[in-house]
C-alpha cells in the first residue's frame, strides 16, 4: 500500500440533540492511500456522512486524530483548514449545492478565486473542465437554468478546479435519475483518471460502489467491513 | 477589492435577488437618514440666512438693547460716534392694551416704536396696501398685523384706540426685516412712530419695555470690534450684537435645537439600523447553506463576511439615497411648521450633508450588522450533512469565550454610534451622554421586551382557562422562528417612548404653568400704573365687588446692586447660576412687614424710619453672604445710593410680577421713578369685564389676563413640541417598517401555515383573527413598553432636569398601546395580505 493520505485513529464524534447525547461515530481507524478509489456504505443514520465531513475537514472529531496528507486536521483553526480544503480536497455534494447567483463558469471559477487565482489560465482551466462535462455552450447559464444533471456536472468540474488530491463525494448520484445518475458517475471516473486524484464516495448504490477499489462499510458509527478488491 | 471580485459579484447578485425582500430596510434607513439631513439642510440653510443677511435681521450693522431706557448719560456717551458719521435710530417694544370705539373687548397687543425715516437701515418693512414707512406711520396713524385686523375687524383706515389716543389703521404690516430679533413678542403687532407712541403716553420712567439702539456705520473710519467693546462698557446691562456674528441668542437657539433634532434623527437611523440587522440575520439564516459550500470550497470567513458587509453597504447606500430624497422633503416642510417665527425662503439643497447622510446610514447600518454578520464565523461547513442537530454542549468557559466578539462587537456599536452623536454635536461630551442614555433605555427596553414575551409565553403554557384558539395561535405566533419579536419590540417601542416622552413633558410643562399659581392667587395683573393713576386705579378695584380677594398694589423701583460692603457684587464668590444679581431688577418697598413674608433675621423697620433699611431673602442673603448690618450699593437711573440690610426674611406664597429678594423702606427708594403693579384674583368669566372698563377709564394701563399669557406659552410649547413629534414620528415610522420588514421576512413560513390551517378548514376570517391578534399583541406590548419608559423618562426629565411636577395620567399611556397596536395590525397586514390570496394547492405543492 502507498503512503496514506488520508488517516484516522481512534476518531469519535458525538452530537447533543439537547435532551441526550447521540454517538455517530465510535473509534474509526482507517487509512487511504494516495490514488484509491473508496466507497462508504451502510444504512441511514450508520455515520457515513459525518466520516466524510470528518476526512475533509468540515468538522471537528470529538476525540482521535485526523491527518491529511501529514496535516493533523483536527488542531488546525477554522481559517487554516478553510486554505486546506480549497488547496486539497474537491466536493461533490447530493444536491449540488451550486451557488445560485453565479452562473455555471463563474461557479466552476469559484474556489480558484478564493484562493486569489482569477487570471485567464483559471478562465482557460474553467472553460476546459466544462467542455469535459459536456456544458460548452451552458456556460452564462445560472443554475436555475439547468437540469438537475446538468448542475451536477458543474459540480463535478468545480470540485476538480484546483487539482485536489483528494476528491469527496457524497451521494452524487442521489439526486438524479438512472440516466443521468450513469452520465454522471461515468465523468465523475473519468476526471478522476484523469486528474489522478484519491476518490472517496458515499454512497447507497451498489452500482456505483461496484466500481470502486475499496469498500468500507459503517454500521452504528463504527467499521464492520473493509473490502479490497484487486483492480479498480 | 474591484467590481469584478467575487466578494462583490456575489453580493451585488443575490442583493439584486432579494432586492424586494429588503424594500422595507430601505425605507427604515430612508426615515433616519430622512430627517437627518431635512433637520441638517433647514438648519444650514437657517444658519446662512442669519449670516448674509446679518444686517438684515437686526436692521443695522451693530445693535444694544435692554430693558431699561437709555439713561442721559449713556446717550451722551454715544454722541462722540455719532460724530464720526455713524447714525443712530431708537425702537422701542412693549405691550399694551387696542381696542375700538365700538366696545370690543381690548387685545393684549405688542407695540413697537420706530422712527420711520430711518428704521430699518437694512432689509424693509413691507404693508398691505404697499407704501413707504414714513408714509403709513405718522403721529396719527400705525400699522398693525393680519390677525389683529381680524380680531378687532380693522381694516384701512379704521380708528383703534392705543394707550390715551386714537390711531388711524394705515395698513397691515407683511414683514418686518428684525421680527425674529425682537423682544415682547407676545400679541398682535402694532407698529407706531414714536411721535405716534408719546401721544399715546404709554411710555414713561420705569414702564415695561425693550429699548433698542440700531447703528449704522460709515463705510469706512469706524470699526465694528472696537465701537462694539466700546458700547458693551456703556450699557453693561444690555445685549450687544453686531452683523459678523448674527443674533447671538438666535445662533445658541439654533445651534441647540439642531443638535437636538439631529439626534433625535439619529435615534430613527438607530431603529433603521436595528431592521438591517434582524434582515441581515434573516437573510443569513436563509443562505446557511452557500455559506457552508463557500466554506467547503475554501473560503475563509472573512470572505464570506466582507460579502454580507458589501451587501449591507449596498442597503445603507439605497437607504441612505432614499433617505436624501425624503431629507429634501423634510427641509421643505421645515419652514411650514416654523412659519410664524421664522421666515426662511429659499433653501437650498446641501450636497455635503446629502454624503454624510448616507454616509451616517451606511456607517449606522454596518455598525448593527456585526453581530449578525459575526455569526458567519461559527457556521460549520459540515452543516451541508447535518443540520437538525445542535453540537454537544460547550463548557461554560467555552460558552463565555464564545460570546467574547458579541460584546466586543456590542462594545464597537456604542463606541461608534457615541462617536457619530458627538459629531453631530460637536461635542464627545454630548456624544458620551447619548451613547450612554441609549444603551440604557435599549438594555431596559431590550429586558422588559424579554420578560413581557416570557411572560406571554408562560400565561399561554400555564393559562388555567382554556384560550379561544384564534389567541392561542396568534400568542403561539409570537415566537415563530425568525420572527424577531424582541427586535421588533425594541425597535417599535424606541420610537412610541420616544414620541409619548415629548406629549407628557409638553403637558406636563403647560399643566405645571397653568396650575403654579395657588388657588387664591391672583389670576389678573395690571402693569404700567402710572404714579398718576395709581390713587384711581386703587380706588377702582377697591371698589369692585367681583373680585375674590383683596387687591394688591405695590410700588415696582428698577434698581442694581453694585455693592456689598463696599466689594464690587461681580467679585463676590458665589454660584454661578446667581450671574442675575448683576442685572437690574424690580424692587418694593413696603413700610410694614408683608402678612406673607416671614422674618428669619434681625429686625423689620418701623413706620417712619430715616435710614435706608433693606430685607434680604434667605437664599440671596446665603449666596451674596450678606447678614443684618451689611451695607448694600445700588444703583438707580444714574444715582446710586446705600441701604443697611436691617433683617432677612423668607416669602411664604408666590408673588408675580416683583422680584421677593429685596423689601426696602419707603426713605431708600424716594425720588426715584416708580411703577404701580396690581394683582388681582377675580372668576375668568369676569376678566373680559373688568379689562374693558379699566381700559376705558385708564387707557395707558395693561390689563393681563392670565389665561392669555397661559394661551401665548402653550402657543410656543405646542410649535416646539409640534417640531420634535415631526422628527420623532420618523423613529415610529421606522419601527413600523421593521415589523412590516420581520412580517414579510416570515411570509414563506405563514403562507405555509395558512395553507395547511385552509387544508383543516380554517376559514379566512380565523386566518384573519390570528395573525391579527399575533401583530395586535407585538403592537400592544411595544406601547405599553414605550408608555411605561417614557413615563419613568417624562417624571426624570420634569423632575431632575426641568424642576418641575410630574403627574401621572392612564389616558395617554391607554391611547399609545390602542394606537401602537393599531398601528402594527395595519403594518403586519400591509406586508401580508397576499397570504390569504393564496390557494392552499398551489403552496403545498411547492412544499
Amino acid at each position: 500500500m502507498n503512503s496514506p493520505i488520508l488517516s484516522l485513529r481512534g476518531v469519535t464524534k458525538s452530537i447533543d440533540t439537547g435532551a441526550h447525547r447521540v454517538d455517530i461515530l465510535r473509534g474509526v481507524d482507517l487509512e487511504i492511500a494516495h490514488g484509491e478509489f473508496v466507497a462508504i456504505m451502510g444504512v441511514s443514520g450508520s455515520g457515513k456522512s459525518t466520516l466524510l465531513g470528518l476526512l475533509a475537514g468540515l468538522d471537528s472529531p470529538t476525540s482521535g486524530s485526523i491527518r491529511l496528507d501529514g496535516t493533523e486536521t483536527s488542531r488546525l483553526s477554522e481559517d487554516q483548514l478553510a486554505d486546506l480544503r480549497g488547496r486539497k480536497i474537491g466536493f461533490v455534494f447530493q444536491s449540488y449545492h451550486l451557488i445560485p447567483t453565479l452562473t455555471a463558469e463563474e461557479n466552476v471559477l469559484l474556489p480558484a478565486e478564493l484562493a486569489g487565482e482569477s487570471g485567464a489560465e483559471a478562465t482557460e482551466r474553467a472553460r476546459f473542465l466544462l467542455d469535459t462535462v459536456g456544458l460548452k455552450d451552458r456556460r452564462e447559464h445560472y443554475p436555475v437554468q439547468l437540469s438537475g444533471g446538468e448542475q451536477q456536472r458543474v459540480a463535478l468540474a468545480r470540485a476538480f478546479m484546483r487539482k485536489p488530491p483528494v476528491l469527496l463525494a457524497d451521494e452524487p448520484t442521489g439526486n438524479l435519475d438512472s440516466t443521468n445518475g450513469r452520465q454522471v458517475l461515468e465523468l465523475l471516473l473519468t476526471l478522476n483518471r484523469q486528474e489522478g486524484a484519491t476518490l472517496v464516495l458515499v454512497t447507497h448504490d451498489r452500482d456505483l460502489s461496484d466500481n470502486a477499489g475499496r469498500i468500507i462499510t459503517l454500521k452504528d458509527g463504527l467499521i464492520v467491513g473493509d473490502e479490497r478488491k484487486s483492480t479498480t | 477589492m474591484t467590481l469584478r471580485s467575487p466578494a462583490w459579484r456575489m453580493a451585488w447578485r443575490e442583493a439584486r435577488a432579494v432586492a424586494p425582500k429588503f424594500a422595507f430596510v430601505i425605507f427604515g434607513i430612508a426615515a433616519g437618514v430622512g430627517a437627518l439631513t431635512g433637520v441638517r439642510g433647514f438648519s444650514a440653510a437657517f444658519h446662512d440666512a442669519l449670516k448674509r443677511e446679518a444686517r438684515t435681521l437686526i436692521a443695522a450693522d451693530l445693535t444694544v438693547r435692554q430693558f431699561l431706557m437709555p439713561t442721559d448719560a449713556q446717550m451722551t456717551a454715544v454722541e462722540p460716534w455719532m460724530h464720526r458719521g455713524v447714525r443712530l435710530t431708537r425702537i422701542m417694544e412693549t405691550v399694551s392694551m387696542m381696542g375700538t370705539e365700538a366696545g370690543s373687548n381690548p387685545i393684549l397687543v405688542s407695540v413697537k416704536a420706530v422712527d420711520p425715516r430711518a428704521y430699518p437701515f437694512y432689509g424693509k418693512v413691507k404693508l398691505e396696501p404697499a407704501r413707504s414707512l414714513p408714509d403709513a406711520l405718522t403721529p396719527q396713524t400705525i400699522a398693525v398685523s393680519d390677525d389683529l385686523t381680524v380680531r378687532l375687524n380693522l381694516s384701512a383706515g379704521s380708528t383703534a384706540r392705543l394707550g390715551s389716543a386714537d390711531f388711524t389703521v394705515s395698513g397691515v404690516v407683511r414683514f418686518e426685516p428684525d421680527r425674529m430679533t425682537g423682544s415682547l413678542n407676545v400679541g398682535p403687532r402694532v407698529l407706531i412712530s414714536r411721535e405716534g407712541l408719546d401721544r399715546a403716553g404709554l411710555l414713561i420712567a420705569g414702564s415695561r419695555a425693550s429699548h433698542r439702539l440700531l447703528f449704522k456705520l460709515p463705510a469706512q473710519g469706524v470699526d465694528v470690534a472696537e465701537m462694539r467693546a466700546a458700547l458693551q462698557k456703556v450699557f453693561p446691562e444690555a445685549m450687544v450684537a453686531d452683523y459678523r456674528e448674527g443674533h447671538p441668542f438666535l445662533n445658541r437657539a439654533l445651534r441647540r435645537s439642531t443638535t437636538f433634532l439631529s439626534l433625535v434623527s439619529l435615534i430613527a437611523m438607530i431603529v433603521g439600523a436595528l431592521g438591517v440587522a434582524t434582515a441581515i440575520h434573516s437573510h443569513l439564516q436563509q443562505r446557511l447553506d452557500s455559506i457552508a459550500i463557500l466554506k467547503c470550497l475554501g473560503a475563509r470567513s472573512a470572505q464570506i463576511i466582507r460579502i454580507y458587509a458589501l451587501q449591507t453597504i449596498l442597503l445603507g447606500v439605497a437607504g441612505g439615497t432614499a433617505g436624501v430624497a425624503v431629507g429634501a422633503v423634510v427641509q421643505k416642510l421645515f419652514p411650514l411648521l416654523l412659519a410664524r417665527y421664522f421666515q426662511i425662503e429659499h433653501i437650498p439643497w446641501n450636497a455635503t450633508f446629502a454624503l454624510e447622510g448616507i454616509a451616517a446610514g451606511v456607517l449606522v447600518s454596518l455598525l448593527f450588522t456585526i453581530p449578525p454578520l459575526l455569526t458567519i464565523r461559527q457556521v460549520k461547513p459540515a452543516l451541508i450533512f447535518r443540520r437538525e442537530m445542535a453540537e454537544a454542549k460547550p463548557r461554560w468557559r467555552d460558552r463565555v469565550r464564545m460570546h467574547i466578539p458579541a460584546l466586543a462587537s456590542g462594545c464597537l456599536i456604542l463606541a461608534g454610534l457615541g462617536g457619530i452623536a458627538g459629531w453631530l454635536a460637536e461635542s464627545p461630551q454630548m456624544g458620551a451622554y447619548f451613547i450612554g442614555g441609549l444603551a440604557v433605555a435599549l438594555l431596559i427596553l431590550a429586558g422588559v421586551a424579554w420578560l413581557l414575551l416570557r411572560g406571554l409565553r408562560l400565561f399561554l403554557r400555564r393559562s388555567p382557562i382554556r384560550l379561544p384558539v384564534s389567541l392561542r395561535h396568534g400568542i403561539a405566533n409570537v415566537y415563530r422562528p425568525g420572527n424577531h419579536a424582541a427586535s421588533v419590540l425594541v425597535a417599535l417601542g424606541i420610537g412610541v417612548m420616544f414620541t409619548l416622552t415629548i406629549y407628557l413633558v409638553q403637558k406636563s410643562l403647560l399643566i405645571e404653568v397653568a396650575g403654579a399659581a395657588p388657588p387664591d392667587s391672583p389670576n389678573v395683573f395690571l402693569i404700567n400704573i402710572t404714579p398718576r393713576d395709581h390713587e384711581a386705579v386703587t380706588q377702582f378695584l377697591n371698589a369692585r365687588r367681583d373680585l375674590r380677594a383683596k387687591p394688591r398694589i405695590v410700588p415696582l423701583v428698577p434698581v442694581r446692586l453694585l455693592l456689598v460692603n463696599g466689594k464690587p457684587v461681580e467679585y463676590i464668590e458665589h454660584a454661578g447660576r446667581h450671574w442675575h444679581f448683576r442685572y437690574t431688577r424690580q424692587v418694593t418697598w413696603s413700610e410694614s412687614k408683608p402678612d406673607d413674608v416671614e422674618l428669619r433675621q434681625g429686625a423689620w423697620w418701623t413706620g417712619g424710619e430715616k435710614t435706608p433699611s433693606v430685607s434680604v431673602s434667605e437664599d440671596t442673603a446665603a449666596a451674596l453672604k450678606i447678614e443684618p448690618g451689611t451695607t448694600l450699593g445700588w444703583l438707580c437711573v444714574d444715582q446710586q445710593f446705600d441701604a443697611r440690610v436691617s433683617a432677612i426674611h423668607r416669602v411664604k406664597s408666590v408673588r408675580p410680577g416683583q422680584s421677593d429678594d429685596f423689601i426696602f423702606n419707603r426713605v431708600a427708594l424716594d425720588g426715584f421713578p416708580v411703577q404701580w403693579f396690581g394683582a388681582v384674583r377675580m372668576a375668568p368669566n369676569r376678566v373680559a369685564g373688568l379689562q374693558r372698563e379699566a381700559y376705558q377709564r385708564f387707557p395707558t394701563v395693561t390689563v393681563i389676563n392670565a389665561a392669555d399669557v397661559l394661551n401665548i406659552v402653550q402657543e410656543v410649547v405646542d410649535q416646539v413640541a409640534l417640531v420634535v413629534r415631526f422628527i420623532s414620528a420618523f423613529a415610529i415610522i421606522a419601527g413600523a417598517i421593521i415589523l412590516a420588514s420581520t412580517v414579510a421576512g416570515t411570509r414563506l413560513r405563514r403562507t405555509r401555515e395558512a395553507a395547511v390551517l385552509k387544508t383543516l378548514g380554517a376559514r379566512r376570517r380565523r386566518l384573519v383573527e390570528i395573525f391579527s391578534v399575533e401583530f395586535a399583541i407585538l403592537g400592544a406590548v411595544a406601547g405599553l413598553m414605550g408608555g411605561a419608559l417614557a413615563t419613568v423618562f417624562s417624571r426624570l426629565l420634569l423632575i431632575r432636569l426641568l424642576d418641575a411636577k410630574f403627574s401621572f395620567d392612564v389616558i395617554p399611556n391607554l391611547a399609545t398601546v390602542l394606537l401602537t397596536a393599531a398601528l402594527a395590525i395595519i403594518t403586519g397586514w400591509l406586508a401580508s395580505v397576499r397570504i390569504l390570496r393564496e390557494r392552499p394547492l398551489e403552496v403545498l405543492r411547492h412544499e
